[in-house]
């Protein structure tokens, strides 16, 4: 990993067309501006593993197919009870 | 081919239907091989299923049923590795995985995180989305509930229909998100 050390309102460049600059340290932390073109995705590196943990929640869930038909069935008896003979 | 798995027993899968993710899912990355089940439920809730791990499938949705306002913007990088040249086209599906717990009104959509399919070509991504506003749980059982009950039931559609699930070819599902280049 490379390191740099910058000061407030210094910037770093990564290719021709990202910039990132110290905006504001307090305490321990660090605000970073961030300028890139549109189509540079930027996220917090939570955002990864929060997907992650959902992904795996939602592989574990025991929702099976008949839970959901179940549930279906549930929901259409309950406020379809006229249409039903 | 032939597929085993765990929820719905052994699928007969055409090769056309399978979709890879090169990068699999994340938390999953070495399952690259999927295809879309529908258990033919009324909840029009799919199954994203694994080919090579027999127990692994995400309830899927399009999020369009629960979410009307709900867009896909995609940076030029993420059109060319699903090999989307126009955006708009009928052969991009969109789905949100799904997390439904044991109480189902606690059910969930990840909304920042959906599945991007490009039919044609058989190659889908999990896209992260710029959006702060689209979470990776969003609340949607109230919005599903209500397009269940508006829905018509499936057996007044299909006397006989019978309650199998079947391996889709994902190009019969409908989808209507609307995909933009960033």
């Amino acid at each position: 990993m490379l390191v740099l050390t910058r000061k407030l309102g210094e910037s770093i460049a990564i290719d021709d067309h990202i910039k990132i600059m110290v905006v504001q340290i307090k305490g321990k932390q660090v605000r970073l501006g961030i300028k890139a073109p549109r189509e540079t995705k930027i996220h917090r590196e939570e955002v990864y593993h929060s997907i992650q943990q959902a992904n795996e929640a939602a592989a574990s869930a025991n929702a099976s197919p008949q839970f959901l038909s179940d549930m279906a069935d549930k929901i259409k008896n309950n406020t379809k009870e006229d249409t039903q003979s | 081919m032939e597929v085993q798995t765990s929820r719905f027993g052994a699928l007969e899968v055409a090769e056309a239907d399978i979709i890879s993710l090169s990068e699999g899912l994340m938390g999953f990355e070495d399952l690259h091989r999927y295809f879309i089940v529908d258990s033919s439920d009324d909840t029009m809730i799919l199954w994203f299923q694994s080919i090579d791990r027999s127990d692994i499938a995400f309830p899927i949705l399009e999020p369009k049923i629960f979410r009307p306002d709900y867009g896909v913007r995609l940076s030029g990088n993420e059109l060319r590795l699903l090999q989307i040249d126009s955006v708009a086209k009928p052969e991009t599906l969109v789905y949100s995985i799904l997390t439904i717990p044991e109480d189902p009104c606690g059910m969930t959509a990840n909304l920042k995180a959906p599945i991007v399919i490009n039919v044609k070509e058989g190659i889908g991504r999990q896209v992260v989305l710029q959006e702060n506003e689209y979470s990776v749980k969003w609340s949607m059982y109230r919005e599903l509930l209500a397009a269940i009950m508006s829905a018509p039931k499936s057996t007044d559609l299909v006397a006989e229909r019978t309650s199998e699930a079947t391996a889709v070819p994902p190009s019969a599902v409908d989808s209507n998100v609307e995909v933009l280049a960033l």
